[in-house]
């Protein structure tokens, strides 16, 4: 979910890059230099995911597992976001760099939300309610994605509000298979690798 | 999939890559900024001289700007419809405002000018170049460094991505709307992330054992040259253009 260069007024061009400046600061002061090289190696991991296209009922999606980031990076998702869409930008010229606040802030403070609100449903050791969690992290990273998405698009004016809207209808479907999808990666993290869903305070132990 | 790098020998590929982060940043918040036609025009010029400059081939070019007009597109079909203002045409229910199919251009003519400047000036640079002048403008170590570290891997990653699909395809998986492709599919990410998670650790103790304490050392540095001063003065003129118009 980009918004492109050139659509958004100043007031959502400064807000996103507020927003995005503030998270980043916070995620890099999360971040000590030992874990590093772990937060960006899993951030290429994610960078690489979200190129994989999965069939939607008739046409096709890529992924974008910002709730599991979130679940699995916490406040580091920021300047992974950031660095993700930047790599982007400069690689594909997708998005630019005058949304590239916007964007990150879209994307990453959906992720945070997933990683505040849903946590500690897949750290328990229940199968039922890490499945749960999982779905829940992945509807609710790219609803959340969406709604902000359309929100700041909203605030160019009322006769945006259409365009708004269909950008989330469209992408009810896209939310339903990655909910399914996110609750399935982390039942497999939780057999083979149940470290990684602790968060931060996990990434930080050695 | 990733032709990022547009190799040449133009005077465009020779611009000191600080110059061009910087213009290319003014450039974008200029014409971002802009609500009149003409100034925006004159920056799609602008852009398209210097794309014309570099030499880069049009298919090249198009390819690009191919994603940002899908979601423009996705305006043109809604907003001239939803904009109040002057009706031109009416069908149906529906009127088409004038005020509606000016903003709806003035949005298209800024996404592609823009597009366009990041093509001619930031894919003529190598990704080196480009972080390396990132650090001189003082962006945060940390924040350059795991850029460093997520391109490096992005290419390791993408071949693993592409060994464990042909693993799969091997073994008779197609891509359907069904549970077990979204399972396959998950366990595939999982995968990757548990492979990621793995090698990072590998990484972290090869980074100690060479002496790594969190500093990211340059080994070269960019000598300020004639191009660059006649680029910053070509380019602030055109940016002042702009604003003036």
């Amino acid at each position: 979910m980009h918004i492109a260069e050139g659509v958004l007024n100043t007031p959502g061009l400064i807000g996103g890059g507020v927003i995005a400046v503030t998270g980043t600061a916070i995620g890099l002061k999360k971040i000590e230099y030992k874990d590093m090289p772990r937060i960006a190696v899993l951030s290429s991991a994610f960078f690489v995911a979200s190129l994989i296209h999965i069939p939607v009922g008739p046409a096709s999606a890529h992924l974008i597992l910002n709730g599991l980031a979130g679940i699995i990076l916490g406040w580091a998702s920021f300047p992974a976001l950031l660095l993700a869409l930047f790599l982007q930008a400069i690689l594909f010229q997708f998005g630019g760099l005058t949304t590239l606040g916007v964007n990150t802030a879209t994307m990453a403070s959906a992720s945070v939300l997933c990683f505040l609100f849903f946590r500690r449903m897949v750290k328990i050791s229940n199968k039922f309610w890490n499945f749960t969690g999982g779905f829940l992290t992945g509807f609710f990273g790219v609803l959340l994605a969406g709604i902000f998405v359309a929100s700041v698009l909203a605030l160019n004016g009322e006769f945006f509000i259409p365009v708004a809207k269909m950008i989330v209808i469209a992408h009810i479907p896209v939310m339903v298979i990655e909910g399914i999808l996110t609750g399935f990666v982390i039942l497999f993290l939780k057999k083979i690798r149940p470290e990684l869903l602790g968060g931060n305070q996990n990434i930080n132990r050695q | 999939m990733f032709n990022e790098y547009i190799k040449g020998d133009s005077i465009i590929h020779r611009i000191d890559p600080r110059v061009k982060i910087i213009y290319t940043l003014v450039f974008s918040i200029v014409i971002a900024l802009q609500n009149e036609l003409i100034p925006v025009l004159t920056g799609l010029a602008i852009s398209i001289i210097l794309v014309a400059i570099a030499g880069i081939e049009i298919k090249e070019v198009i390819q690009r700007l191919r994603v940002v007009d899908e979601f423009i597109l996705l305006l043109w079909l809604i907003l001239p419809f939803t904009y109040p203002g002057e009706p031109i045409i009416e069908v149906w229910n529906f009127s088409v405002s004038k005020e509606g199919i000016m903003l709806t251009t003035l949005m298209t003519i800024k996404a592609n000018a823009i597009m366009l400047i990041l093509t001619g000036l930031l894919a003529t640079s190598s990704i080196f170049e480009l972080v390396h002048g990132l650090l001189h403008l003082k962006i945060p170590e940390k924040l350059v460094f795991m850029f460093f570290l997520i391109y490096r891997y992005i290419w390791v990653l993408y071949d693993e991505y592409e060994k464990i699909m042909r693993a799969v395809k091997a073994r008779g998986f197609r891509l359907h709307n069904t549970l077990h492709t979204y399972r396959t599919i998950a366990y595939i990410v999982g995968g990757l992330l548990v492979k990621s998670y793995n090698r990072a650790d590998n990484l972290y103790r090869a980074m100690v054992c060479r002496g790594f304490n969190g500093k990211f050392w340059l080994l070269e540095h960019f000598k300020f040259s004639t191009i660059d001063l006649m680029a910053i003065i070509m380019l602030t003129t055109g940016n002042i253009v702009i604003i003036i118009l």
